[in-house]
Order: C-alpha cells, then structure tokens, then sequence
C-alpha cells in the first residue's frame, strides 16, 4: 500500500464502524445495567 | 460473568492480531467481510455456545464432553465434545507462553531495560531471548503459569471473576491513555509532516475493494472474529454452565461481544500501526504487516515508545495492557479443563488446578524449545480445530437438539427479543458459512501445512513433536472420558433412551 494519507473512503469506514461500534456497546451496556437493577429491585421486594 | 466472559473475549488477538490482519488484507475493506463474519458467524455462534452451557450447566455438566452427550443420544458424543477441552488446553499452551513475554517486557520496560537503546538492538533481544532460549523469559513463564493456576484455584467467583473485576477495567484505563497519547501527538518527527497518526490510519482504513475477489480476505476475517471472540474453544460454554436457568443470554452474549468489538476496532486499531507509521514511516509499517503479530509487539513497540517522551511509562502500561489481556484468556482457556476434571472425576479444585497447570507447563517446553511448533498448534488447534469444533456445537445444538427448541433456549429469559431473521441465519446460514470456512483453509493451507512443504528443514521434527503433543493430549482426555463413571452412567441413559 503506496497511499499514507487517509482518503474520504477510509474517513467513512472509520467513521461509520466506530459509530457502530460505539452505539451498539453503549446499547447493549445501558440495557444490561438497567435490567440488573430491575432484577436487584425485584429480589429485595421478594 | 460479562466481565469474565469479555476478559475471555479481549486476549492479545485484539491489539496486536487486528491491526496486522487489517493493514494486511485491504484496510477498511477488510471490514465488509468482517462484520459480515461477525454478524453471520461471531453473535449467532456466541448465543449457541452461551446457550449450550447454560443448558449443560444446568443439567450438571461443566463441559462440551457431557453438554454434547445431554442432547446428542449417541457414545460418540462425549468423544466429539472432548475437543471442547482439548483445544482450548493446547492453545494455552503456547497462548501462556507468549503471555509471559508481555510480563517479561512490562518489567523490562519498568526497569529501564530498553532506555536509550537503538533500533537494531529490539530484533537481536527479541530473537535472543524469546526466538533462542533465555533462562529469564523462562522464569518469567514459570511465574505466569504459577499466577494463572493461583488465580484460578481460587474458583470461578473468587479467582476468574475477581481477576475480571480488577483487569478488564485497568485494561481499558491503560487502552485510553495510551489512545489519547497516541492521537495527540500529531507528527512527532520534525522534517517528516506527512507521517502524523491519522495518516497512520489510512493503512487499516483506507480501503482496496479490488482485495474483496480475493478469497483469502473472507477467510482472514472470519478467523479473527472467531479467534477475537473466543468462538469454537468451548470456552463460553464453560463459563456459561455457571448461569441460572432463566438468566439472560442474548443481552449478554451481545454486550460481550459489542465489548471486545470497543476494545479491538477502536482502542487496538488506534495504537500500534498509526503510532509505527507516525515515527517509523510506511516501509517499517509495511514490513510490520507482512512480519506479523510479534514482531509490532516486541520489537516495532519497544522501539517506537523509546522516541517517546516518558516512553518508559507508556511501554510498561503497553505491556501490562497485553499482560491483562492475555492472563484473563488463558485462564478461561484453562477452565475448560478444570471443569472437566472436576465434574467428571469430582477432584477438588486445587488439585484440578495443579494438574491442569502442570501439564501445561510440561508441554509448553515442547513451544519453548521446538521451533515451529507453536505454528503447528495454533494451525490445527486454534485455528483449523476451532471452526471443526464451532460447525460440531451448531450441527448438535440447532440440528440434533432441534431447530425450534435450539431457538426456545436462546430466548429463554431474554431482555430483548432478536430478530426473527436470527432463527434462519442459525438455522441455515451459520453452519453453511461454517462449512465453507473448513473447506476454504483445507484448502487455501491445509496441504501445505499437512505436508509441512513450506516448513524449514530443521523445523520439521519440532513440528512432528508439535503434531505429537496434539495427539497425546486427546488421546489422554479420551482415556479421561471413558474412565468417567458419571459420562458412563448418562451414556447408558443415553442407550436407554435410544
């Protein structure tokens, strides 16, 4: 690969798999703690 | 258990196996086959292993040996579910072995061991000390392996989850630090402009789409989310038997996954080949693509922090990044082996752990002595052997166990609800893919691998002592499985059943 300098193309796949990447994590993290605290919730009601 | 399971996920394949794979198959065109593998290959085989140990752990079996017997009525069952040991046990293998080089170098790099040196000198140390024999890099794998058998002779919760609670996080802290270092510091070389880190980038980024007719590519990626998410090892199923019954696994399995994504595209694609480019230019990037994985860890990192003011500090927190990195993989892939001893043959753990660790240890001098052979197992055991194993847990799981019953478990206590689409790409699309994957590494490198044609001269006995030790392994663990009263008595349930 001759080319060093990052193209329009390589700032676009960067950008859109980081993004990905980011929002799916951040999903995933925010869902899992919440369902954690509902189910820590639920079991001191028990 | 996410923390373990992502401490499982996150091993040395992310900082140093990515950016060499993707520099070197097309840059960011590398990416399209990429998540294509991880969204057709990676999160469907994540959810079946996730699955496949819950389903086994609650029926009493820690391991694939008895998990394949549970749902497939045959005597082969616990043999073909023995691979679920075998491999992950020949892959640590080796895998703890380059682990403690991490070790070594991070207190190389804390003592000053590396200040001041020139360039040349990281080639000869590494070739010295880790591609020779060097009694210091030995103790230090003595110390890596006693580590790992401490932490885990402590247990799942007291040992490996504790371990994942202090590592993962540190892992990170250490991964941010060094990223932001590495994306602040512009052209670091006064007469070269061009060479700045986001240049660097455009050797994982920019991408060659004429690279993607190349079957090679597809193969490339779909190996490095299987070996990035620690898929076909078994290893998930292990840990996953720890789980309740009605615990989550879809969520689960996708934040592991999302996780590991975090720390290998954007924390390791941001370190080691922008920070090589910004201070050594293409060629030595180049070079680095083509020399592989240890060569960017042990040699171009070293001595690119040296060019680096406080480069003591970053290299150390370099090395210790990769130590956590790895020690929280080779535990897991030791586990498998623990479990298995200590479900099948109801050892206490501490003694499970000093055998498990022991072998290791003993067959690791085979790694360390024998030239070649740690390509020789990392080919059949963790690579050809994963993508065997991974097609063997799908065909059992979704087929024999059923395809809608398969789907009933993976959805059993799920906080989201996957796509319907998910239940078809499981069903037919996963095992395909996986098919294709065998066949396509038989043959692209299995004839010269089989036939050792490429190998050199005096690397050929290693690697026959290499192919000697794969055998040796299963044939013990097979020896294991049929003298296990408890798989014996479920396979006589299974003949009952039949």
């Amino acid at each position: 690969m001759n080319e060093v300098h990052m193209t329009t193309a390589g700032w676009f796949f960067l950008g859109a798999t980081w993004g990905a990447v980011i929002m799916v994590t951040a999903y995933c993290v925010c869902r899992l703690l919440r369902s954690q605290k509902r189910s820590g919730s639920e079991k001191r009601k028990a | 258990m996410i923390l373990a399971m992502a401490g499982n996920a996150v091993g040395l394949g992310n900082m140093l196996r990515f950016p060499v794979q993707a520099a070197s198959n097309g840059g960011g065109a590398f990416m399209i086959p990429y998540v294509v593998a991880l969204l057709l290959l990676g999160i469907p085989m994540m959810w079946v292993e996730w699955a496949l140990g819950r389903f086994g752990g609650a029926r009493g079996h820690g391991t694939t040996p008895g998990m394949f017997e549970l749902i497939w009525r045959s005597r082969a069952a616990k043999y073909v579910g023995l691979l679920g040991v075998a491999l992950p046990l020949l892959v640590a293998v080796y895998y703890t072995y380059v682990e403690s080089w991490t070790l070594a170098y991070a207190a190389f790099s804390a003592a000053g061991t590396f200040a001041g040196k020139p360039a040349g000198f990281f080639q000869s140390f590494f070739q010295d000390n880790v591609g020779g024999v060097s009694w210091s890099i030995y103790a230090f794998f003595a110390v890596t392996a006693l580590l790992n058998a401490l932490v885990m002779s402590r247990g799942v919760a007291g040992g490996i989850e504790r371990l994942a609670k202090v590592a993962i996080p540190l892992l990170f802290v250490f991964a941010l630090i060094l990223v932001v270092r590495v994306l602040t510091l512009g052209a670091p070389v006064a007469n070269h402009p061009e060479r700045n880190v986001w240049n660097g980038m455009a050797f994982l980024w920019n991408p060659d789409v004429t690279r993607l007719s190349e079957m090679r590519i597809w193969l490339a990626a779909a190996g490095q989310i299987f070996f990035t998410l620690s898929l076909g090892f078994g290893v998930i199923a292990c840990y996953a038997s720890y789980l309740k019954k009605d615990d989550d696994i879809v969520l689960s399995g996708l934040t592991t996954a999302s996780l590991n994504e975090t720390v290998e595209v954007i924390l390791g694609g941001s370190l080691a080949i922008p920070l090589a480019f910004a201070f050594l230019g293409a060629p030595a990037v180049e070079a680095v693509a083509k020399s592989g994985p240890f060569t960017l860890a042990f040699v171009t990192m070293p001595m690119v922090f040296q060019q680096l003011p406080y480069g003591q500090f970053f290299a150390t927190i370099w090395f210790l990044l990769l130590f956590f990195a790895g020690i929280t993989s080779s535990v897991a892939l030791a586990q498998a082996a623990v479990a298995f001893l200590e479900d099948e043959f109801g050892l206490d753990r501490t003694r499970c752990c000093a055998i498990v660790w022991s072998f290791i240890f003993a067959a690791a001098n085979v790694v360390v002595f024998g030239k070649g052979v740690m390509g020789e197992i990392d080919f059949w055991a963790g690579t050809l052997g994963i993508v065997v194993f991974a097609l063997l847990e799908v065909v059992i799981f979704v087929w024999v166990l059923g395809p809608d019953k398969a789907w009933a478990e993976i959805v059993r206590g799920a906080d989201i609800n996957p796509p319907r689409i998910a239940y078809y790409v499981l069903k037919y699309v996963t095992p395909c893919y996986l098919f294709v994957l065998v066949a396509g590494w038989i043959w692209q490198d299995g004839r010269a691998v089989a036939t050792m044609s490429q190998a050199p001269p005096e690397e050929v006995p290693w690697r026959w002592a290499g192919r000697g030790l794969i055998v040796l392994t299963i044939a013990i663990l097979a020896f294991l499985t049929a003298r296990s009263k408890r798989l014996a008595k479920d396979d006589v349930k299974a003949g009952g059943a039949q």
